[in-house]
């Protein structure tokens, strides 16, 4: 099947005219499969850090919303082990008018707003609700862990897990 | 250093209207070279102004102010020496700084100064008959005023040639700024003229036929899409140059001449990257074919074209005649500074710079107009566009909470049962239905974006049949189906 002209548009403009502290890369080989790349907002406790993300746009998007999950760990009350990420526009809330950059932004925001009322990670969350201080504190320290372990690994055969993962966790719901 | 020569050669660079209303950049630095002359006469060299200036204890012997007046309207500068008196008010010689210091060496001579400041006045007259520089007249009777109440003796020394410098320097940015003002106004002139040309260039071939409205308000017949005018197949843009236009104002905007609106750099541009832009966007356009017979029919077009690259070309050279003009005063009062000594900003933190009258950025006002006046006489396919697929909203549905998307999106989201508008989230998706169609708009994009409009009705009829092929289980990508 052809790729969708809004497709075509959306990589276009994240190539030419990325937003500040996100980079999205579409593979050759499957134009719909994006290398994300989101910086850890300034003020936050991610300050540092770059995050690796994959991004996959389904059959049916824009009315379906794109997947997304996080590469990199990071210790985050709304981001699981597996890097899947809760967020309200990924899921019920999603809009066709939202785009692959809009989503990318609300991630970036997550990053600066942890919100523990609702968990995915449910010790990261608990951790922030007793003493948020200290896990702001951890989070950069595990990050940085992480990013160095992830680092040699080649990236090709992780993506390939990666697609697998996403058929398989579709249906859940954080 | 050699900053007299580049401003010389921008200037050559650019039409001679520009170069009369320039900054006179090398009568200037005359001037500074006779006020360093007039200040050493006064034995105010450099070294020992900055040493006078640099005193700021209000009880010290003896030091020096330098204040910028603009109550006139004028900058006058004032470089007013403060002595202290042994008892009496001294009688100074204004204008010799030597002899002051003599004066305070030598008490005994000051006893008899005057007892108001008016014989002391007249007293100094007397004795100074010759004064150290040829002033012009009205400074030439150095002012003394004498504050009885005060400690201290002011004295305010006449600097000649630094009035005249500032007098030099504020008149021609006042006569600069008059000049922007005019060139403002001509620029205005054109570009309506211009923008005129185009819209009668560039209007829609349906314009011709009786239902069109400029504006496209609600026809009569809104119960149809005129298809029959869409199918038909003759060549119905031979007599306006709507398309070339827009791509032309399209090639325009992407090129991003002046202004970049890029996320991460965003921002006014260089004049070496406007130039280099701008010489891009003609390249652009005459590698398109636009420039010539071959897309623009009519030969108003044509000659509206030349003078668009004009107006652009005028704009970059308005733009580097004020870098230059900004440039040459910067530079110059900095000289002024360093030669004299005489700071830049005086002792209540006032710089001539801000008594200057002040003007937004010329080029950018430019630049705004033709992007107001002109660029949205041909209205753009992004601003008609459905925010779901991106391609023009046609059919276009106007919900009821007022957004509008094309009817093949809508279609889509009701077949899953989304019934939150994409922009808004009201529900109101489903229950839209064919009295939801935005015919008016409807007869705009076919004014405006009859081949856009066609193609997307193709599309969407294709999209829709191949999609009831599949609800009924059948593959439309198969060769050949047997029923």
């Amino acid at each position: 099947m052809a790729l969708p002209k809004r497709i075509i548009k959306e990589t276009e403009r994240l190539v030419a005219d990325p937003a500040p502290g996100i980079t999205a890369a579409p593979h050759d080989d499957n134009l719909r499969y994006f290398d994300v790349t989101i910086q850890g907002p300034d003020g936050s406790p991610f300050q540092q850090g770059i995050f690796k993300l994959e991004l996959f746009l389904p059959e049916e998007y824009p009315m379906a919303p794109p997947k997304v999950r996080f590469l990199t760990k990071i210790y985050h009350p709304n981001i699981d082990k597996l890097g899947r990420i809760c967020l309200d526009i990924l899921k019920d809330k999603w809009s066709p008018a939202l785009q692959i950059r809009t989503v990318l932004l609300s991630i970036q925001a997550l990053l600066s707003a942890p919100n523990p009322d609702d968990p995915l990670a449910p010790d990261v969350a608990k951790h922030y609700k007793e003493n948020e201080k200290d896990a702001q504190r951890v989070s950069p320290r595990v990050d940085a862990a992480v990013r160095v372990r992830m680092r040699p690994s080649g990236a090709d055969d992780r993506s390939e897990f990666s697609l697998h993962l996403f058929i398989e966790t579709r249906h859940l719901v954080c | 250093m050699h900053f007299a020569k580049t401003f010389a050669e921008i200037l050559a660079s650019l039409p001679p209207e520009f170069a009369a209303n320039a900054v006179d950049y090398r009568q200037l630095k005359k001037l500074i070279n006779e006020l360093v002359t007039e200040l050493a006469s006064l034995g105010l060299g450099p070294a020992v102004l900055r040493d006078l200036l640099n005193v700021r204890d209000q009880d010290a012997a003896t030091r020096v102010e330098y204040q910028f007046n603009s109550a006139s309207g004028h900058i006058e500068p004032r470089l007013s020496l403060w002595v202290d008196p042994p008892n009496a008010p001294p009688p100074p010689t204004p204008s010799k700084k030597s002899r002051i210091l003599e004066i305070q060496e030598d008490d005994t001579e000051t006893e008899t100064s005057a007892e108001s400041s008016q014989v002391s006045l007249l007293w100094a007259l007397q004795r100074d008959v010759k004064p150290a520089v040829p002033a012009a007249p009205e400074s030439e009777p150095s002012t003394v005023v004498d504050r009885e109440n005060g400690r201290k003796v002011e004295m305010v020394i006449p600097l000649a040639s630094d009035l005249a410098f500032f007098e030099l320097l504020v008149t021609t940015l006042r006569g600069l700024s008059e000049h922007l003002v005019a060139i403002h106004v001509q620029f205005v002139e054109t570009l309506t003229e211009l923008a005129k040309t185009v819209s009668a260039a560039a209007r829609p071939v349906s314009s011709t036929s009786q239902g069109f409205k400029a504006n496209s308000a609600l026809r009569s017949d809104t119960g149809g899409v005129r298809v029959n005018a869409l199918t038909k197949k003759a060549s119905p843009y031979l007599y306006s140059d709507l398309y070339s236009w827009r791509e032309i104002f399209q090639i325009y905007v992407e090129t991003e001449i002046f202004e970049s609106v890029n996320e991460l750099h965003p921002g006014e541009r260089t004049i070496e990257e406007a130039e280099t832009r701008l010489k891009q966007f003609a390249e652009r356009v005459t590698a398109r074919g636009l420039g010539d017979g071959r897309q623009l029919k009519l030969a108003q077009s044509r000659k509206a074209l030349q003078s668009f690259l004009e107006l652009n070309v005028f704009i970059l050279n308005v733009k580097k005649f004020e870098f230059a003009n900004a440039e040459a005063t910067r530079k110059i009062l900095k000289k002024h500074a360093k030669r004299t000594a005489l700071p830049l900003t005086d002792s209540r933190n006032t710089t001539p710079l801000d008594l200057l009258p002040t003007h937004a950025s010329l080029p950018r006002i430019l630049v705004q107009e033709l992007g107001t006046t002109l660029l949205p006489i041909i209205p753009s396919l992004e601003d008609y566009a459905c925010l779901i697929c991106t391609s023009i909203a046609f059919k276009p549905i106007r919900l009821s909470c007022g957004h509008l998307f094309c009817v093949r999106c809508l279609v889509k989201m009701q077949k899953r049962g989304n019934d939150h508008c994409p922009m808004c989230r009201a529900p109101c998706v489903l229950v839209a239905d064919r009295s939801n169609v935005d015919w008016a708009m409807l007869n705009f994009m076919r004014d405006w974006f009859p081949e856009e409009s066609s193609v997307k009705l193709r599309q969407n009829e294709k999209e829709a049949s191949e999609e009831e092929l599949r609800e009924m289980g059948i593959d439309p990508d198969e060769k050949c189906i047997v029923m």
